[in-house]
């Protein structure tokens, strides 16, 4: 019998750090409808842009640090199990997206209020849908991952895997 | 014609701002004091806040009961 775990938390790592790079690419700078201190120091001057981009490079660098760890454990996971579910991997990206959406939006826009999603709004039904959002992900990736049915496999040791290499 | 000519003034005289966090000019000096001030711990522990969060959601779900198949 093969473990899923390697599988479904690099999937779920990847899922966080995608996530946070479509928060900070499409929200941050494509869109700019907010930036990481936007809450605190509205980017009404040349000094405050660039200093809510140096908080947004900081996320940046962490969203980058969760994506690196998953490619590890995406590595390590594809060494374990040579044939990995499409669908537990999907699932574990959905539910990586959705927690960080999920966690991102509680923290950052609830509790400590750094930021919103639409900044010239404050407090709106963005941040909710944003919330909501991630809720949704993680409940669709949840389901995906639990629905991949159980399949009996024997262990592909690395001795095995070089034995039946071509 | 005396808006237009303040307007075209304006645009000659401004020069492009030379803002970054190492930059040596006025801005420059702005952004870096606007970062490194009294609160760029209290600040960096708050941006990166969501990330332990995270990594335990991760380690929780490489940890999680019943994975196999």
């Amino acid at each position: 019998m093969r473990t899923r775990r390697p599988l479904i938390s690099a999937g779920a790592l990847l899922g966080m750090g995608l996530g946070g790079f479509v928060d900070g690419i499409l929200l941050h700078q494509i869109l700019q409808v907010h930036g990481m201190l936007t809450a605190r120091l509205p980017k009404d001057s040349v000094a405050a842009v660039e200093i809510n981009m140096f908080w947004d490079g900081i996320f940046h660098a962490f969203t980058w640090l969760l994506t690196v760890l998953g490619v590890a454990l995406l590595f390590r996971a594809a060494r374990r199990d040579p044939d990995p579910s499409t669908r537990t991997f999907v699932g574990a990206l959905l539910l990586g997206y959705g927690a960080f959406n999920t966690v991102e939006g509680f923290v950052d826009h609830y509790v400590l209020h750094l930021h919103h999603v639409v900044e010239r709004l404050g407090p709106s039904m963005w941040d909710v849908v944003f919330l909501a959002s991630g809720l949704l992900m993680m409940a669709i990736g949840t389901a995906l991952v639990r629905s991949d049915a159980p399949v009996r496999h024997t262990v592909c040791s690395d001795a095995s895997r070089e034995q039946h290499r071509p | 014609v005396r808006a237009q000519f303040a307007f075209v003034v304006m645009v000659l005289a401004s020069h492009g701002a030379s803002a970054c966090p190492l930059c040596h000019t006025e801005t420059g000096r702005a952004v870096r004091s606007g970062i490194f001030d009294g609160r760029f711990v209290p600040t960096l522990l708050e941006v990166v806040a969501p990330f332990p969060i995270l990594a335990a959601v991760a380690a929780f779900l490489h940890g999680a009961p019943r994975d196999r198949r």
